[in-house]
């Protein structure tokens, strides 16, 4: 197996009494996509906050790619990360193409490199002609799209998704769920992926890590989740959230 | 509809170049000559500025406006102001609080404060008690004694006159008056209340031209009670140096104008609406041949030097505002323990009356532009960065999360997310903060500092409509005018 890209390492997290991360360790592999599903409050994106320092745990540690994740120099650590929130996170004053080269811009590059590479990771995602559109101007499949696009700029080897099709309507996230398949097999990119919906990670996740207050479950591919849920409690989530299907 | 507000911001920075801050002459001496606001003061600086313009070479900057004998003494200290007309009673009761001598005055003056004193221009301009003649008359009252039988009667006082020692107090001592029934008044008002007989006794100056416009009787001070107010002209020490021929200018003045004359004079501006600089050239023709120098400004010019000088003062307050205010906004956000004390300091300048704003200003920056600046700026402070941390508290929490996540620095969050996002709200800020700078500005001529005040105040003064309406209407035009313009730019940034 390929050596892991990001280690969480007994990794304790707290906010103010409550304990939102438990002793977590875990690995996501290099080119691997896995998913951390969980409900509202079960520390999933909290652990993600981790990888880019935006979270700093109390006990435990986190690597990336060998390095621990620390004060000091998070800003140039998460230039190297994409991130890609719930909605997008689009900054409504920029077109399309300032918000993809915005890592450019914080690192100097100059316009005419800016523009080009913007232009490249906005073909990638299929969407090579809205550069000079307003976030406000594109609809909200399109808007998720910049996003990705966005943390895809600086070519980064990791990249953390928050949720970040909770906001669409169900058909046009199983467009942009199938896409995002074809784009993580295109890139090969290393991926830590958080929802809530049990459909989505199972269709998504080379494995799946299963959260609850703060502890993980189980984490395994989606079959071995399917077939050998490690607990009771794993196998009603799996089941109910199935049935239910995308809420 | 951009275009009319480019347009409008040219005009705006075109007047405020051609009229704004005067340009010194080429090295000629500048006399600036000052007066308080009153009637007689204006008459008195212009008949000293035109017989300057008239006899000497010199440049003469006039600046009528002041709020004050102790706003023009300090602008007089200052050397902002190089000669205004003054009265020996006031230089003794509010300035050197000793009992009248001239040359005594003349002494003290001058090693105290470097002030030359002028000769007595021939005239006491001091307190007299008025009544309808008919009251008067009917009671037998003639001299201020007579009063003393007459408890029953109901004066109307000015506030000034109701506490000074020189004033009310001091006069029912040294007449037995007992307290008699008094209110204060407005004195304007007071006239007509006299003359309605709502009041019986008012108090009044013995030059004042209202007296004949009413035929009031004037009682006779027969105990020699109210202090002598003789006018005469206080020059800076080093302004007389500078400009020597101005010694000759006042002796030709010395003893030249008597009660009469004065009363008459007053009488012209107040009661026929001629101006203070006509009446002036009037007597100057009249007493000394002098025909008025062509180089005396029209109004237009006036209008306009008031106008730019106008702008001038809102455009640097507002940036000043801007300057102080943004960062001050940006640090209340950041910094939830700062925002208490910010919003508090700044709330409560915005309390402060405008007008004890400018003179709270004039202990630390002296009279003119600089402390009416400060003023303005202050003044202005609270709107900008009310809505600079309003601005920046609704950028969305999600936002400021994409941005850190991103790898934006802190600074570049600030400059790049935050600021751009905010900045309708600022620009809201500004419009707020211009407008009201336009309108606080107006007061700015209390303490020499110029602009469209100067009509307001004079008009006021002068009791003459026409002269208000001709620094209001042109400040109210730039109200909206700027207003105008932020709202342009503000919807050019929101696009």
């Amino acid at each position: 197996m390929s050596p892991a890209l990001i280690r969480f390492e007994n990794v304790t997290k707290r906010f103010g009494t409550q304990v939102v991360l438990d002793g977590v360790t875990l690995e996501v592999m290099e080119g691997e996509l896995l998913v951390v599903i969980g409900h509202s409050g079960s520390g999933k994106t909290t652990l993600l906050r981790c990888v880019n320092g935006l979270v700093l745990p109390e006990e435990g540690c986190v690597l990336v790619d060998g390095h621990a994740v620390a004060v000091g120099d998070l800003t140039a650590l998460r230039r190297r990360v994409g991130y890609v929130i719930q909605a997008g996170g689009l900054f409504p004053h920029m077109t399309v193409e300032q918000n993809v080269a915005i890592v450019g811009r914080a690192t100097g590059e100059d316009t005419a490199r800016r523009s080009a590479r913007a232009a490249e990771v906005l073909a990638t995602v299929g969407l090579g002609d809205l550069g000079p559109r307003f976030p406000r101007e594109l609809s909200g499949g399109q808007q998720h799209r910049v996003g990705i696009a966005r943390a895809l700029y600086a070519d980064p080897a990791i990249m953390l998704l928050d949720e970040p099709f909770a906001a669409v309507d169900p058909l046009a996230r199983m467009e942009l769920q199938d896409e995002f398949v074809r784009l993580h097999r295109q890139l090969h990119k290393t991926m830590l992926f958080v929802t809530h919906d049990v459909d989505e990670a199972l269709y998504l996740g080379d494995r799946v890590a299963v959260f609850e207050r703060g502890r993980l479950l189980q984490v395994d591919t989606p079959r071995t989740l399917r077939q050998r849920p490690a607990s009771e409690y794993i196998a009603r989530f799996l089941r109910r959230r199935a049935a239910e299907g995308t809420t | 509809m951009r275009s009319t507000a480019l347009v409008a911001l040219a005009a705006m920075i075109a007047i405020w170049f051609l009229y704004g801050s005067p340009r010194a002459g080429a090295g000629r001496p500048e006399i600036v000559i000052a007066s308080k606001q009153d009637t007689e003061g204006q008459i008195l600086a212009e008949i000293l500025a035109q017989l300057v313009e008239a006899r000497t070479p010199y440049t003469v900057v006039r600046k009528t406006n002041f709020g004050g004998t102790l706003l023009v003494f300090e602008a007089l200290r200052a050397g902002a102001v190089d000669a205004y007309p003054e009265y020996s009673g006031t230089i003794d009761a509010a300035i050197l609080h000793e009992p009248y001598a001239f040359a005594r005055i003349r002494e003290a003056m001058r090693r105290r404060y470097d002030l030359f004193v002028s000769g007595e221009l021939g005239f006491n301009n001091t307190y007299v008690l008025a009544m309808s003649a008919a009251t008067a008359h009917t009671l037998r009252v003639a001299a201020i004694s007579d009063l003393a039988r007459h408890p029953e009667l109901r004066w109307g006082v000015t506030p000034e006159f109701l506490r000074r020692s020189d004033g009310l107090p001091g006069l029912e001592r040294a007449y037995g008056l007992g307290t008699v029934d008094a209110v204060d008044i407005e004195k304007s008002l007071a006239y007509q209340a006299l003359a309605r007989g709502t009041i019986q006794v008012t108090d009044a100056y013995s030059t004042d031209g209202e007296l004949l416009r009413y035929r009031f009787v004037t009682l006779t001070d027969d105990r020699h009670f109210f202090p002598q107010y003789r006018a005469l002209f206080l020059v800076r020490d080093a302004a007389m140096r500078a400009a020597p021929k101005v010694r000759g200018i006042l002796a030709m003045l010395s003893g030249a104008i008597d009660g009469r004359t004065m009363t008459a004079m007053n009488a012209r501006v107040d009661i026929d609406h001629v101006s203070p600089a006509d009446v002036a050239a009037g007597f100057l023709m009249q007493h000394f041949g002098i025909r008025r120098a062509g180089g005396s400004e029209s109004t237009t010019l006036r209008l306009l030097r008031a106008l730019g000088r106008h702008i001038e003062l809102t455009l640097v307050a507002v940036f000043f505002s801007v300057l102080i205010g943004l960062p001050l906004g940006i640090l209340a956000m950041r910094r939830p323990r700062a925002r208490q004390a910010i919003m508090k300091v700044v709330g409560t300048l915005q309390t402060i009356p405008s007008i004890a704003l400018l003179a709270l200003m004039i202990p630390l920056f002296g009279i003119g532009v600089l402390p009416a600046l400060v003023a303005l700026a202050l003044y202005g402070l609270l709107p900008i960065v009310a809505n600079t941390l309003a601005g920046l508290r609704q950028v969305s929490p999600e936002l400021l999360d994409a941005a850190e996540g991103i790898g934006l620095s802190t600074r570049q969050i600030l400059l790049w997310v935050q600021l751009p996002i905010a900045l309708p709200f600022i620009l809201a800020g500004v419009r707020t903060s211009a407008v009201i700078a336009v309108g606080t500005a107006t007061i700015a001529a209390l303490i020499g500092a110029g602009g469209l005040g100067d009509f307001i105040l004079a008009g006021l003064t002068l009791n003459d409509p026409h002269m208000i309406l001709l620094g209001a209407i042109p400040a109210a035009l730039l109200a909206i005018a700027v207003d105008e313009l932020v709202y342009r730019i503000e919807l050019a940034v929101r696009r």
